[in-house]
This record gives C-alpha cells, structure tokens and sequence, in this order.
C-alpha cells in the first residue's frame, strides 16, 4: 500500500458471446503500485485491461476511477496501434489534440521531447517505415506524453529487444513514479513480471493473488 | 474438398461483401447487355418506322411505249409483294368552278385516275376531309383555291380545248404528296420538285375524257411485306434494292421505279449508324465505369482474401489448391452476378425502350467481358502474391505506409500527352464541315469517318488523369484554415491518404461525365429536334391562308387573337430568280418575325439575328442570301444583286436589284438549299402580285391553338402545328427524339447509379480499410464528431474533386459530343443545353450518399467493440 487509491475493481465480470472471459475480479491501484498482471494467453488479461481503462463495459460488477478521468489513464496496445497516416511525433500528439487543452505547437514540442525520452529521433518518419520496436516505442511516448496517471500497458515489451524492453519498461515506471501514479503491466515475460514489485495472475478469467 | 469448405465458410461469415461484388457484376453485365439489345432494337425499329413511313413503296412507271399490263404482271410476281395498284396522271390547262355568285379558275391541274380500292390498299396516302371517294374529289388546297366543296361542279379544260363538267363527291388531303407527284427516275442530284397545287382525283372510268390529248403518265404502285424485310436498315435497303435491279432488268427499259421504301430505308442506314457511334461515344465509357467499379468491389476483399489464403499457404495448403480456391469464389460469384444481370437487362431495357425481348448474343457478350474482369480481380492478385511468396502472418498485420505517390503515368505527362493529342485531332475533324456518317444515295456501302471519334477516346483517359493530377497537387498544398481540433492531423492524413482520394474523385468524376455529357447531349438533341420541328412547321402553330383576300384577313385577325398565342407574323413565299436558278423567297416582316418564329443566331453564321432583321428594317431592298448563293456568285453585303421576281397582272419575271446584307442558313419553312429572305413589304410594293402567304405564331399552348383555329377556320386555311407535327414527323437529321431516347433513359439511369454507386463504393472501401484507425482513435478518447473529421475531410476532398472534375469532364466531352454529332443535329445548336435538374439529381444524391456513408457507416465503423479493441 504506497498511497492514495486510484482505481478499484470489485466483482468484475465480463462477459462476449455468451462466454465469461473475466469473472469476480477484485483488484486496487494506489497511486505508486507497480503491478505486473501475468497468465497465459487467453487468460483475459487484455480483456481485463481494457475494462479497467474504461473502454469496455463489465458484465457485473463495479470499477471506481476515484475521481480520475479518462484521459487520466493512459493504454499501451499490444500492437502498436499507430495510426499509419500520421507520423510518430503527429502520432504521439493525437492525443493532447483530441483532448483539446494543447495548441498544436505545444502538442508537438511535448510530442518531441518523449520521443526522446524513449530513444526515437525519426519524428517525421511513418509508422510503416519505422521497425517494431521502434513504432511500439512511439506507442508508448504516445501515452506517456499525456501525463496519465495511471498507465495500463498490455504487452509493452512483447516486439523489443531486452535492452530496448529495459528502457520502455524503465520510462514506464519513471513517467508513473513522477506522476504520482501507478503502473499496470500485462506480461507474460518472466523477466518483465520480476522487474517489477507486484505480480497477480490471471487465471481463466480470475486473478488468482497479489504477491510482492 | 478444401476449395467448397472455403466456399460454405464464406458464404456464411461474408456475405454482404460476396452479394455487393454479385450485384457490381449484375449492373455491369445489364448495362452492357441492355445496351447491346438497344443496338439490336433501334436497328429493327429504325427498318420498321422507316418502312412505315412510306406510302406507296414503289412507284413503277411504265416507259412511253411499253406495256402497262405487262409491268404489272411483272410486278405481280415480285418476291413479297403485298398489293398492287394501277394510276393514270395527267397534266390540264386549268379547271373553273362558279360557287357563290363568284367564278375561280385555277392555272395547270394533275388529274388523276385511281381506283375506289387505292385508298384501302394505301391508306396513308389519300386522307378523306369532306364527302366520299366515290366520284371526282379534290385536293384541300384546290378546293380552296375553287372555293368548291361536295356537290358542286367544276369544269376541267382538257388539252384537247374540251371544257368537261365533273361533279365534286368530296375534298382530301394528300400528306404524302410530294412523294405520290415525283418525278420518277430524275437524276441524281435534281432537287424535288413542289407537288402541284391543283390535283383533282377521278375514277378510272372519268379519266380518260379528262385526260384527252395530254401525255398520260401510268404508273404501278407496289406494297410489299414489310415483316419479311431484314432487322437491319442495310441489309434492308441492300434486299430491297437487289429486288428492284431485278425487275427493272426483266422488264429492259419498260419502266423505272421510283423506290420510295429504298429511300426511307437508305436514311434508315444513315440512322442506324448514328445509333451506334451513339453507344461508341455514350455507352462504353459508362461500360468502362461498370466494368471499374465492378473491379473495385471485388478489390475490397482483396486484402483480406489475401490474409487468408496466405494462412491456408501455412497450414500446408498447395499452391494449386490455393489457385482453386480463389478461382471457385470468382465462378462462384461471377455466376450469381451473371444470372442477376439479366433480370435487370430485361428491366432496364423494358424500362428504357420498351424492349420485351433480350439479346441473347449481346448479354453473352456483356457476360464474358465481365466475368473475365471478375475473374482476373479474383485470381490476379492471389498468383502475384503466391509467385511473391507466402505472405505471413505478422507480415500482413504490419502497419501500411498510405499510399500518398500518383501514378507513374502522370509522371510521364500522359493526360497533357493524351489531351493535346484529343485537340489536334477534334481540331482536325471538327474545322471543316465533315461527315462522320457517309451513306451515299443509292450505293449499297456505308461508312464511318471512325477518326472522328478518336477525339473523345482520347480525351476521356487524358480528362481523367488530368482530374487525378488536380485533385493530387490541390490536396498537397492544402493548409489547415483554424488551429484547434485536431486540424492540422486531419489534413495531415489526408495528405498522405491522398492517392485514394484523388482516385475516387477521378470515379466520380467520370461516372458524374458519362451521365452529365450524355443530359446534355440528349437534352441538346431535344431542343433541336423540337427546333426542327417549328422550322419545317413555320413557327408553333402556322396557317396558310387562302387566297381571297378578305378571307386571307379575317383568318389573320382570328390567329393573332387565338387562345395562347403570344405573336404573330405574316411570311410570304414566292420564287425569284438568281441568275438562272430558281430559289424560294421568303418576304417577312422584320419587326415581328423574330417574335413569332423560332430563329436562333445560328441561322446567320458570324451575327446574330437581331443584328440581320435590324439591317433589313432599314433596308427596304435588303436580301439575306445563303451561303452557296454568295459564294457561286461570288457576292459580298453591300453588294447589289438583281432578283427576277413575278410581277403585275402578266405575271411575268422582271429583274429587281436588292442590297446584299447577308448570310442565312436556315429559315422557318425555307428548303435545306438555296433561298432568300427579304421584306414582305418591299417586295409587295416592287411586284404588286401576291403570294402565298402564312401567319406564324408562337403559342403556349400548340395544339389546342391549332385545335381552336381548325374549328373556326375550315377548310379554308390549312392551319399547322409542332405538336401534332412531332409525332408524326421524324426529324430531318432522320434520327427521331424517341430513338435517343430509349438509350439516353438507359445512359441517364445508369450514370446516376454509377455515379452514386462508385462514389459511395470508394467512400465505404475508405472506411473500411481506417477501420482499425477509426477504432484507434476511438481508444484514445476520440469522441464520434472527431472521429467524424478523419472521414469527412476525405469524404469532401472526393465529392469537391469528383464535382468540379465532373463538371469539367461534363463540358469538355458534351462539346466534344455535340461537335463530332454534328450530323444528327438539324439545325446544328448555338450551344449545348444544360439539364440543370438532372445534374441537380446526380449532385444531390452523391452529396446524399456521402453524409450517409460518413454519418452511418462512419459511426459502425468506429464502434469499439470487445472484439475490435481486443485486436488493438
């Protein structure tokens, strides 16, 4: 328990096509948790993050954002989810533009600077031109450049390298400890589940424990 | 095994996209094929009109000499004749009738001798208006001339000095009279000369005291099957002519034919071929624009299809297996598609002609051409990627780069290549005067100047690529007009998605093209043949008047005040002489003319027609001279030239000098040739003779004006109207309003469907394929209006290309069309007429399917459901 309460899940199920993929799923973020959510494929892990993000409704049960926003949570995709048509730094100043609180020179000068944060200097460069592990990079300064305060990152690591994955993971855990947050990271990487300080497992839809 | 499972499986889970590429196969093929059944229509119904349109098919006159019943037991026995009549003509000095306290003598008279059963056997050409047929009658305008009716006697003067009285049964009217008085055999090139004025029709018992001491013409009058005639006009006219050859050579210089039935039909060819540079120049390009659109449904599963044979590849399947299974959804399709097309051949054609008969040739064709395209989309691009290699599967998940390039060919300048090659050409063809149809008079071969229609062949590609280049350069220098939104990403993304836009702004350029130069061409064609119509009419409604003076102006007085008519003036008609030709002069009254006639500037090449009336008004001896005229006698305005013109009680030709002010070209009721316009007044006052003389009016309302006048004018007037006029006339360029109709209701319905149809096809590919940005962007807390820009901009940026492109494609080809057609236009247009409605119908429904494709399928697309998210 490091601080404030920031999101709770209580009873959570979710349900597609008449199958449950979450089912009773109790689960606390406080703000500076670190939290790495482990279980095979399938388990309902994306499904779990996508629902705590706020983007799909639970069958049953309840989720409290304690006052946080939308925009106050902040999704890293399994895929890199970039929008082909922009470029990275475009791409990573969607966001603050769809939010509608930054100029776009400030949406670009924000944009820039985390992409330096994680080690990317192709600004004007496409989606399709960039490698893997670049665009996910991208994907991940598209999120950090928000100041969300919670980050939900689903296979953040998956398409990089290990030292590229360090850095990801290390900004990660750096953009939430500055922002007073708390980190979620679905993972079926050993090396990314140990990295951090908490693990729970997802289990046919369940989460199993929390073990520091 | 593998290749039906597959099938069954789609079948099930893609339905939609399987039955949109059936229906772009359907549309496609029923284009193609009902324009293929129009061809094959329009040429059986130009031989049957043009056949019907004849009165008598042949007129065989006997040579001085030969035998009468000879002839007509040659003819007797001709392959397909139907009936045989035998006539007498004869020309007298004059007849007199004593009506009404009044004695009115006519000058030379045609005396004719024909059976009570001619009227039967040609019906059209004897039309009773008093009394009966079983004595003398007389022509309408004889009877007027005589001011006689049934019951009274006229006395005809018989070459032989005889005055011989006959009693008048009733009066007719001959409406094919110019035909029935020919001059059988005149060479070619002889202009027709007027039917008489005077004709008095006599049984043949009557006749021959009648006709005492006069050179008696006799003639054979033939019918024959027209149903055993061929569909087409040429082969018609060829049959028709070989059984003519036939006979004129059994019968060795006994007699000559006048062939009225291998005129019409000759026309007919001429028709024919006007009909089919029609579909050459309206038709495949909205063929082509099937044909694409056709090629743009399959391609939307392409990417899919694709996906997933390269998983089949993975899981072991060969690449023949592979071959089979794109080929068995191709023939699948394709067969469904095939079999829809022709219920819509048989609607559309239903609809757009009448047609209640399919082609079966014609939809063959259309079938094939369109399978072959459904089947190289299909399996093309299946063989390139299997020769390629197996596309795996993070290699098709890997993030596109948009297509944002042109291509290559507007690299190398094809469209400024292809254009400046369609100008040299259309410059080349359209600046002298020329023919595209050639179908000389009497010989059996026709021809095309098909270089004519190079011009828009070239220009359609070259405008296309040239609508793609715009659109392209416009789109990658566009800036964003407000910050704030999002602006300045939404252009960004259009930019670089800018080779999608700019192509289906192209489509819809050219499906806006093909509809709207085919409105303005039939839309021209209309007006001109209703122009044509007034011109051989006079004006709306026009009413010879008689030659009694006080009759003549009491039928003014009633025409001017006739219900729906807006102006009228006098025309006078009589002949002059220039030099030794013999020409129609036409005396009107500048002032009004203009108002009650349909004169259009182009009648007088380099002026306008207010200018040339306002020249004759303050020139009493002003002439407006046909262009042959002017040249021939090498005559300039300004200069005076001497007309000899009837004058005096004598009637006798005295030379009159007149100011030339002009060119003219055409004029209400005037010849195709030579003529002349002058003042009525002047030459009135020169001659102090009268002449025939008509009041045209323009009316509302022409049939009932006519209708109005006929019941209050008698027989005295022959009263005269477009209405009743357009439906028994064929315009003089020959092809009738409602042959291009047929095809221009076909055109016309199919481009709005084409236009919407490739219009909102691009927009739903669009979609489509940004269904996973639209998802994205819905995850990053893009709400439905924003989402809504992304698709909007290039939904604008398509339909504001298409629009203006489709404009410009619309004018260019529609001039291009009107020019190269000039030879079915008669008189030729000042300019193109703009159907704003229908272009008004085509803007609004693209416009229509736009917001709904944004709106509605914009709003699916960007659902962000547990399963799309899940794929992120």
């Amino acid at each position: 328990m490091t601080g404030d309460l920031l999101l709770e899940a209580r009873g959570v199920e979710i349900r597609y096509d008449d199958a449950v993929i979450v089912s009773d799923v109790d689960l606390q973020l406080h703000a500076g948790d670190e939290v790495a959510l482990v279980g095979r494929s399938g388990s309902g892990k994306t499904t779990l993050l996508l629902a705590l993000a706020g983007l799909l409704m639970p069958s049953a049960g309840r989720i409290d954002r304690h006052g946080l926003e939308r925009k106050d949570i902040g999704v890293v995709f399994q895929s890199p989810s970039l929008l082909p048509e922009l470029s990275a730094l475009e791409n990573v100043a969607l966001p603050l533009r769809l939010a509608g609180g930054a100029s776009a020179a400030d949406a670009f000068a924000r944009g820039r600077d985390s992409l330096r944060d994680l080690g990317i200097s192709e600004d004007d460069a496409l989606p399709g031109e960039l490698s893997g592990g670049q665009q996910q990079r991208v994907a991940v300064a598209r999120v950090l450049v928000t100041g969300a305060r919670i980050v939900l990152a689903d296979e953040p690591t998956g398409s990089l390298d290990r030292r590229t994955a360090d850095v990801v993971l290390a900004s990660l855990r750096a953009h939430c400890a500055a922002a007073g947050g708390a980190l979620l990271v679905a993972t079926h990487d050993l090396h990314v589940a140990h990295a951090l300080p908490t693990r729970m497992e997802v289990n046919a839809g369940t989460v199993a424990g929390r073990a520091a | 095994m593998i290749a039906l499972l597959w099938l069954r499986g789609l079948v099930r889970r893609r339905p939609i996209e399987l039955a949109g590429a059936a229906l772009a196969i359907a549309l496609a093929v029923g284009f193609l094929s009902s324009l293929g059944n129009f061809v094959a229509v329009n040429r059986a119904h130009l031989t049957s009109r043009a056949a019907a349109s004849v009165g008598v098919d042949w007129q065989v006159q006997v040579a001085p000499g030969a035998s009468t019943s000879q002839v007509a037991a040659a003819v007797t026995k001709l392959p397909g004749r139907r009936a045989v009549e035998q006539i007498a003509l004869a020309a007298v000095p004059g007849m007199t009738a004593s009506t009404g306290g009044a004695t009115r003598t006519t000058g030379k008279a045609i005396v004719v001798a024909m059976s009570p059963s001619y009227v039967a056997t040609f019906p059209t050409e004897v039309r009773q208006l008093l009394g009966d047929q079983t004595g003398p009658v007389l022509l309408q305008q004889t009877a007027a001339n005589l001011a006689a009716g049934p019951g009274d006697t006229v006395q005809v003067r018989t070459v032989a000095g005889r005055s011989v009285k006959v009693v008048v049964t009733g009066v007719v009217d001959m409406p094919l009279a110019d035909s029935f008085f020919q001059t059988v055999g005149a060479p070619a090139g002889v202009g027709p000369a007027a039917p008489p004025d005077n004709v008095l029709l006599v049984p043949p018992a009557d006749f021959p005291q009648l006709a005492a001491g006069a050179a008696v013409i006799h003639q054979v009058h033939v019918s024959f099957n027209h149903q055993l005639l061929p569909a087409d006009p040429a082969a018609a006219a060829n049959r028709d002519t070989t059984v003519r050859n036939h006979l004129e050579a059994q019968l060795t210089g006994g007699a000559l034919v006048g062939d009225n039935l291998g005129a019409a039909l000759t026309a007919a060819r001429e028709d024919a071929l006007y009909g089919q540079l029609l579909i050459l120049l309206l038709g495949v390009p909205g063929f082509l624009v099937a044909l694409a659109l056709t090629a743009v449904v399959i391609g939307v599963r392409g990417d899919r299809r694709l996906r997933e044979l390269s998983l089949l590849r993975l899981r072991g399947a060969t690449r023949r297996s592979l071959v089979v299974v794109a080929a068995l959804e191709a023939t699948a399709v394709t067969a469904v598609g095939v079999a829809l097309g022709w219920p819509v051949t048989r609607l559309a054609s239903g609809w757009a002609f009448g047609a209640s008969t399919t082609s079966w040739s014609w939809f063959a064709v259309a079938a094939v051409l369109v399978a072959a395209t459904a089947a190289a989309m299909h399996i093309g691009p299946s063989m390139r990627e299997m020769r390629a290699g197996v596309r795996t599967l993070p290699g098709v998940r890997a993030v596109e780069v948009p297509a944002s390039g042109r291509p290559r060919v507007l690299a190398y300048r094809l469209d400024f290549v292809l254009l400046a090659a369609a100008a040299v050409v259309f410059y080349l063809v359209a600046r002298g005067g020329y023919q595209v149809v050639v179908v000389p008079e009497g010989v059996p071969v026709t021809s095309v100047d098909w270089a004519a229609l190079l011009a828009p062949a070239l220009a359609w590609p070259g405008l296309a690529l040239l609508v793609w280049r715009i659109v392209d350069t416009v789109l990658s220098r566009l800036r964003p007009v407000r910050d704030g939104a999002g602006a300045e990403l939404v252009l960004a993304a259009l930019k670089r998605r800018r080779r999608g836009a700019a192509r289906g702004a192209t489509a819809l350029a050219v499906a806006i093209g093909v509809a709207g130069s085919t409105a303005v061409f039939t839309a021209t064609y209309r007006q001109q043949s209703r122009l044509d119509v007034a011109l051989t009419v006079g004006a709306d409604v026009a009413v010879q008047l008689p030659a009694d003076p006080a009759t003549a102006q009491r039928d003014t007085a009633l025409t001017a005040h006739a219900p729906h008519v807006r102006a009228t003036s006098l025309q006078t008609h009589r002949f002059a002489y220039v030099g030794s030709d013999l020409q129609d002069l036409y005396g009107v009254d500048p002032a009004t003319i203009a108002k009650a006639a349909p004169l259009r500037d182009a009648f007088v090449p380099g002026t306008t027609i207010a200018s040339d009336l306002s020249k004759l008004r303050s020139t009493p001896d002003g002439v407006l001279l046909a262009a042959e005229t002017l040249h021939d006698y090498q005559l300039h305005p300004g200069d005076t030239i001497r007309l000899r013109l009837q004058s005096g009680a004598a009637h006798t030709y005295q030379p009159f000098p007149f100011t030339v002010l002009g060119q003219v070209s055409e004029w209400p009721t005037a010849p195709k040739d030579s003529f002349i316009v002058a003042n009525a007044a002047y030459i009135a006052k020169i001659t102090g003779a009268g002449a025939d003389t008509t009041v045209l009016a323009a009316s509302n309302s022409p049939g009932s004006t006519a209708q109005w006048l006929r019941s209050r004018l008698g027989t005295t007037a022959k009263v005269s109207d477009i209405s009743a006029a357009r439906a028994s006339v064929t315009t003089a360029s020959g092809l009738a309003a409602s042959d291009l109709g047929g095809l221009a209701r076909l055109e016309l319905g199919f481009g709005v469907l084409l236009a919407v149809a490739s219009f909102g096809l691009s927009l739903l590919v669009g979609v489509l394929q940004r269904r996973r940005a639209l998802v994205i962007l819905a995850a990053l807390g893009a709400t439905a209006r924003q989402r809504g820009r992304f698709l909007a901009a290039e939904a604008r940026a398509v339909l504001a290309g298409g629009l203006v492109g489709g404009a410009a494609i619309t004018a260019a080809v529609a001039a291009m069309l009107v020019k190269v057609m000039t030879g079915i236009f008669d008189p030729p247009p000042d300019h193109p007429v703009i159907p704003w409605s229908y272009l008004a119908l085509v803007v609004a429904l693209v416009t229509v399917t736009a917001v709904v494709v944004v709106a509605v399928v914009g709003r699916w697309a960007g659902r962000a459901g547990p399963r799309e998210l899940r794929d992120l």
